[in-house]
């Protein structure tokens, strides 16, 4: 082997080396729970929804099934193709990136492992797709035939492997760059067009109708790939989609190691760039804001300033200054998420069978806490931004307890008004019955507090001390999630098993449910203020 | 007959998204001598080097290294064997100690790595040979990637800004080791705002203002220029 070759498998593994050592058990305790966290909830909810429900529309569906099958395999084949222009599927660590491309080491030794990985990754999520074929297909057709298990098992690897090269080809060719581009625009189109048609298609017809004109828009189902689960048989095409993509694997890898000296250290470097700056950005958006642990502040220039409150004293300034600081985030498109976030709980609330069981109980409850602790993280800005500043809040003199207060109170403020828009909308869409405004508006204020003091707890969640068990530090790093859940759990608990009771007359729980999600809403508020408040001290 | 120059650069431009930001810039270097790229914040000093270095591709032009021309689309790790590029900030794999990056630079050079401790004594961060640079200070990072620089047997050194954040003690042994360098046959080419040094250590000097050369000769002349100028 190369010199130069070998210098660059020793640097990976010795930084690999270093990371795992570097990584403490909390971490890796805090990355099983949030894998378990993302992977359980929507196995959960699709688990609750997988048994068969024979009927017209079920059949319906199944007819399109392949087509969509079909066209998603298509969708992967172009999109990752489109993807390249840009990002790729060969992306170098950063600091990998920026050192050993300058160093005389052979390029194709950086950028075949990366390709490799990219490869491991498509093929990781291959077998998870084949894994869902297969359920689907044991699920609808008992013991499927061998050659639909074929069919499952087979083609979503190879489409994987092909996407990932074609992908490669793409990253490191101009001319396929600029093909690859085109082919994306055409797929957006087209995906836009049959949305456009399929939502006309529903609004004149209905469901099952709109899903029976567009199964017969392409070729006898089947005849596609996918069509096991539909018809029960597999596709006669199948061994030959299978063939061809198999075929395509030979040239396509020559081609990849071929071209794997071709990619140039300022394309290289720009892609690194561009995947860190995108892994930073879910990072901080995303795991975040689902765990409701600290977003760093991501903040736009003020184009208007609140006035600050014309009366003296203590209070007023305050209120003015954390006036200000929610001014810093977008107010409105908050709001917004608040009320349809809102709107869309009442409205599955108002729709869930009740007396089911308890697991099916307390998972609508996670499910609905996990939308509303994305939205509470967007209302913690008064108080991060002191905590933040610690030196120049605390310099106010008033008791902490008191800045903490006021900064959760205005929050909580801003988060209202999103909740009351929900509410409103809720009734005025039929979906809930407006004789109920005023015990939903009493329990949006609850919500309200929750979601406020939530993300107050959420943003000063991030800093466990290293003193802490790991057990207790995730419970630490998620407290605002968790305070989130069992506000939402409790109350969903309360008004679901209010039909439970054998009495004609359903007693009305809403009230209780109402009272219930304040009193968890005004201990998080309680255990917000005091965090927030020490925090301030510590920091000051 | 003249001795063919170490490094040759003819009509090197760099464009972004159909915009030229540098260029074009001809320059020779002989083996032994300084160049000093002077220029404001932004005037193309970096992708200067960047380009030299093979970091960027540039749009038009050549760059030579002795026999080898740089051509971005081929992977030519003969030609970045003759380059030491330290950028204008440090590279450093954050988890990795110092002796830890000697001896891979030292495997990818293929020299011995013993002479990074002697080095970085001299520079005079030696007791933190063992220790990892996510915890180092600017002036150290800077430090250790001149160290790192120095120990590669190249033809050419491409510095970014190579004063910044050293102490006097730190200066004086980086030009202590450019010269040591360039005595064995090294040209290398700094880029510096440090215009009241350039005397003492280049040879010659290059001044740019918007990617472009507007003066270029002897250093005390670029540089009484610039005054003029400013």
């Amino acid at each position: 082997m190369n010199q130069g070759a070998r210098v660059a498998r020793e640097v990976r593994r010795t930084r690999g080396r270093a990371r795992r050592e570097r990584q403490s058990l909390g971490d890796a305790l805090y990355v099983i729970y949030v894998t378990v966290l993302v992977g359980l909830y929507p196995l959960a909810v699709l688990g609750s929804r997988a048994a068969p429900r024979p009927g017209e529309l079920r059949s319906a569906a199944a007819e399109v099934e392949p087509l969509l099958l079909l066209a998603i395999a298509g969708s992967v084949l172009v999109g990752r193709a489109a993807a390249a222009v840009r990002g790729g599927p060969v992306v170098l660590p950063p600091e990998d990136a920026r050192l050993l491309l300058t160093w005389p080491v052979p390029r194709r030794s950086l950028v075949l492992p990366a390709l490799i990985a990219a490869l491991s990754r498509a093929l990781a999520g291959a077998l998870l797709v084949s894994a869902v074929l297969v359920y689907l297909d044991v699920r609808d057709l008992g013991a499927p035939a061998k050659a639909v298990l074929r069919d499952d098992l087979l083609l979503p690897g190879l489409l994987a492997v092909v996407a990932v090269l074609v992908a490669w080809l793409v990253q490191v060719s101009p001319v396929l760059a600029r093909i690859a581009r085109l082919c994306g625009a055409l797929l957006a189109l087209s995906a836009l067009v049959t949305l456009c048609w399929t939502a006309r298609q529903i609004a004149l017809h209905g469901f099952t109708a709109a899903l029976g004109d567009l199964s017969r828009l392409g070729p006898s189902p089947a005849n596609l790939p996918f069509s096991g689960a539909a018809v029960g048989v597999a596709s006669p095409h199948g061994p030959l989609v299978a063939a061809v993509l198999a075929a395509l694997i030979a040239p396509l890898g020559l081609l990849s190691v071929r071209a794997a000296g071709r990619a140039t250290p300022e394309q290289l470097l720009s892609r690194s760039r561009r995947a860190d700056v995108t892994r930073t950005g879910l990072k901080l958006g995303f795991t975040s804001s689902v765990y409701l642990t600290r977003t760093e502040p991501m903040r736009r220039a003020r184009h208007r300033r609140l006035a600050l409150p014309q009366r003296p004293g203590p209070v007023p300034a305050l209120l003015g200054k954390a006036f200000v600081q929610e001014q810093g985030a977008p107010v409105l498109p908050r709001v917004l998420a608040c009320a349809a976030v809102t709107g869309s709980v009442l409205a599955a609330a108002a729709r869930v069978t009740p007396g089911r069981s308890l697991a099916s109980t307390v998972v609508w409850a996670i499910v609905a806490a996990i939308a509303l602790a994305v939205v509470a993280t967007r209302f913690a800005d008064p108080v991060r931004l002191d905590v933040d500043r610690a030196p120049l809040a605390a310099a106010i003199p008033v008791r902490h307890a008191l800045l903490a207060r006021v900064d959760i109170a205005v929050s909580t403020g801003v988060a209202f008004a999103g909740v009351v828009v929900g509410v409103l909308g809720a009734v005025a869409l039929g979906l809930v019955p407006g004789g109920r405004l005023p015990e939903l508006l009493f329990a949006g204020l609850g919500l309200a507090l929750l979601l406020a003091a939530a993300g107050a707890l959420g943003a000063l969640s991030d800093d466990p001390s290293p003193f802490l068990p790991p057990w207790l530090a995730i419970g630490y790093r998620t407290s605002g999630f968790i305070a989130v859940t069992l506000g939402c759990a409790v109350a969903a608990v309360l008004l679901r098993y209010q039909s439970l009771t054998p009495s004609p007359v359903q007693p009305d729980r809403l009230p209780q449910a109402a009272l219930l999600l304040a009193g968890t809403a005004l201990i998080a508020v309680a255990l917000a203020t005091v965090r927030a408040a020490k925090a301030l001290t510590r920091g000051r | 007959m003249a001795s063919p120059p170490a490094l040759a650069v003819n009509g090197l431009c760099k464009d972004y998204d159909g915009r030229r930001v540098l260029g074009p810039i001809s320059f020779k270097l002989q083996p032994g001598k300084v160049l000093a790229v002077l220029g404001h914040n932004g005037s193309g000093k970096s992708t200067t080097l960047a380009a030299i270095a093979g970091v960027l591709d540039p749009s038009e032009g050549t760059v030579t290294i002795g026999e080898l021309q740089l051509v971005p689309a081929i992977d030519q790790p003969e030609y970045r064997r003759q380059v030491a590029y330290v950028p204008d900030e440090p590279l450093l794999f954050p988890d990795m100690t110092l002796r830890q990056h000697g001896r891979f630079v030292a495997g990818a050079w293929g020299v011995e790595g013993d002479r990074l401790e002697e080095l970085l004594e001299r520079l005079g961060i030696g007791h933190v040979i063992d220790e990892v640079p996510a915890t180092f200070s600017r002036g150290m990072r800077q430090k250790a990637g001149l160290a790192l620089a120095f120990l590669r047997p190249a033809q050419v050194l491409l510095i970014d800004e190579p004063f910044s954040g050293l102490d006097d003690a730190g200066r004086a042994a980086f030009l202590g080791l450019l010269k040591q360098s360039c005595e064995a046959g090294a040209a290398a080419v700094i880029a510096t705002h440090a215009r009241a040094r350039v005397e003492h250590f280049a040879d010659r000097a290059l001044r740019l203002e918007d990617g472009t050369v507007v003066a270029q000769g002897r250093p005390r002349d670029v540089v009484t220029r610039t005054d003029d100028d400013t």
